[in-house]
């Protein structure tokens, strides 16, 4: 395939560039054939960089599933070279590839998890439940965690992120996590937050949930 | 392990919620009961997979826990594999791939328009958001990316409110971007310095801002965690300092006298508690945190055995949108008295 692709939908981008900046509409994704890209985010003033992709990887595809601003900035890193896909032409591209079709199965198959997960987080009202829940999700999306982990875990998160997963504001999100703190339940490192007993906030998540289908306010 | 044929008896677990396996299923004879609890719903809701059909594919090629229970509701026959050993089978089926990609697609969608739905109201607006990438780059000298994203703005969103200023970033840009490859200028030339002095003295005044934006936050916070050391009168002093500062932003004054009015009410001065959140309901009554200060009025009034102010202000509150947490704070609190 290669060549032939390539000359259709191929694109060229130099180092630095932006390939998509966040709030951008989305109607293409990418399959990166050489060199790397990196995935950014304005966090609080800040950027905060949420991924390296390389060749084989698949980026920007949550264009297929809804025509919504970006939620991440891609740059080139290096010189790169990628195949531009759009909703129309994407099922002939694949086609040529079953392999991008699997990448792109394992996408959406994790972040249906992660949305049903985060639909399940919002639904919560109290907050301090949103953030203990937050980080029971978190820990369900690394691999062989079970929720009887009885060790300290630690996340590669900060307060934003934090935020952002639990849907609540930068303020109330460091108040909870600075108490927590001050309980030892969570502990603070550069770029990372350590939970203790992720098993306690899962009973306590559990238990609050049952509490209130029962009174229905669920 | 190869692909396996494995019988099930009627009415045994194939998988539990909550498993960590990552088995894929396809079913050669019986049924099967896959039953789930929907994160929006309180009852469970179940489908039937008939001969043919996969199941557990999703959680396995996603790895993560199963969340849903798969039953044996007749004698069964299936055929068990991980996810190497399905791709080595179905890998260049691309009909088969397609298939399954279209009704992942169908269930993303489906579930991200209810995390829309429950987020939405927090989201910044694209133009908002992208002229805050504009300015970003602008402030972090990457100059090209800067103006792409103004680029972009003024393209997508050429009426938007910031339109003006994105103009003038460009126009101040164009001096600041000198070849394809980006770099800046080393020496620039008096008259282009002398065009942009203006552009640069907003650049200073919109940095000056943010170092007091990051002065009076770090402040706010500094005072936050004298309280919850219990240091409450150091707290107080800092947050009246805050308060009091003319170069304080509404927001951190709104918020700052918020505290002061709480810690005085921990401190049992009622009297001065009530003071202090009245000055906030006619100084901030367009602040979004105006329901919390109605609150922290009517616990005041009922410390201080003021039953009736106090219910007069819950009902108030009870009747104010959005019904919010404090809506439920104030119900529990009227049920009390």
């Amino acid at each position: 395939m290669g060549i032939d692709l390539f000359s259709k939908f191929g694109k060229t981008y130099a180092k630095g560039d932006i390939i998509f900046a966040e709030y951008e509409p989305g109607e293409t994704f990418y399959l990166i054939q050489e060199g790397k890209v990196k995935v950014t985010k304005l966090i609080d003033g800040k950027e905060k960089i949420l991924d390296v992709f390389g060749p084989g990887d698949i980026f920007g595809e949550m264009a297929i599933i809804e025509r919504k601003p970006r939620s991440a900035t891609v740059e080139a890193l290096t010189d790169i070279k990628v195949l531009e896909f759009n909703k129309d032409n994407f099922t002939l591209l694949l086609t040529a590839n079953p392999a991008w079709i699997e990448k792109l199965i394992r996408s959406f198959a994790k972040r249906i998890y992660e949305a049903k997960r985060r639909v399940k987080i919002l639904l919560l009202k109290d907050p301090e439940l949103r953030i203990m829940d937050t980080f029971c999700m978190l820990a369900e999306c690394r691999n062989n965690v079970s929720k009887n982990y009885l060790d300290p875990i630690t996340f590669k998160e900060t307060i934003d992120s934090i935020a952002n997963w639990a849907g609540l504001d930068l303020d109330q999100t460091r108040r909870i996590l600075k108490d927590f703190e001050r309980m030892n339940r969570i502990s603070f490192g550069t770029g990372e937050i350590t939970v203790k007993n992720i098993n306690e906030f899962y009973r306590v998540v559990e238990s609050k949930i049952k509490v209130m289908q029962k009174m229905g306010e669920l | 392990m190869s692909p396996q044929l494995k019988k099930f008896n009627k009415n045994s677990i194939i998988y539990f919620t909550g498993d960590t396996d990552s088995n894929i299923y396809i079913l050669k004879e019986g049924q099967v009961i896959i039953s789930f609890l929907p994160p929006d719903k309180l009852e469970e809701e179940a489908y039937v997979v008939k001969p043919g059909e996969f199941f557990g594919l999703k959680s396995a090629m996603g790895k993560y826990p199963r969340e849903e229970t798969a039953m044996a509701a007749t004698d069964v026959v299936a055929v068990v594999m991980d996810e190497n050993e399905f791709l080595a089978v179905n890998g260049k089926n691309e009909q088969l791939l397609l298939k399954i990609l279209k009704a992942l697609s169908k269930e993303l969608r489906d579930t991200v328009k209810k995390v829309n739905q429950l987020t939405g109201q927090n989201e910044v607006l694209p133009d908002v958001g992208l002229f805050n990438y504009g300015m970003y780059y602008f402030k972090t000298k990457q100059y090209k990316k800067s103006r792409y994203c103004f680029n972009k703005l003024l393209e997508l969103y050429p009426d938007c409110l910031n339109k003006d200023e994105a103009l003038a970033q460009l126009k101040a840009l164009e001096s600041l971007i000198v070849d394809e490859s980006g770099s800046e200028i080393a020496n620039q030339s008096p008259e282009s310095v002398l065009g942009n002095a203006e552009q640069f003295n907003e650049k200073v005044e919109t940095v000056k801002k943010e170092n007091e934006e990051n002065i009076e936050q770090k402040k706010y916070y500094e005072a936050v965690n004298l309280v919850m050391a219990s240091k409450l009168e150091e707290g107080l002093k800092l947050f009246k300092q805050i308060y009091d500062d003319s170069n304080t932003s509404e927001e951190y004054k709104a918020k700052s006298l918020l505290e002061m009015g709480k810690i005085l009410k921990r401190m049992k001065n009622f009297d001065g508690a009530e003071k202090v959140f009245k000055k906030f309901i006619s100084d901030f009554s367009s602040s979004n945190l105006i329901k919390e200060s109605l609150y922290e009025l009517a616990e005041t009034y009922k410390l201080k055995g003021d039953t009736e102010n106090c219910k007069k202000l819950l009902a108030k509150i009870i009747s104010l949108q959005p019904t919010d947490e404090t809506t439920t704070k104030a119900k529990r609190l009227l049920g009390s008295l």
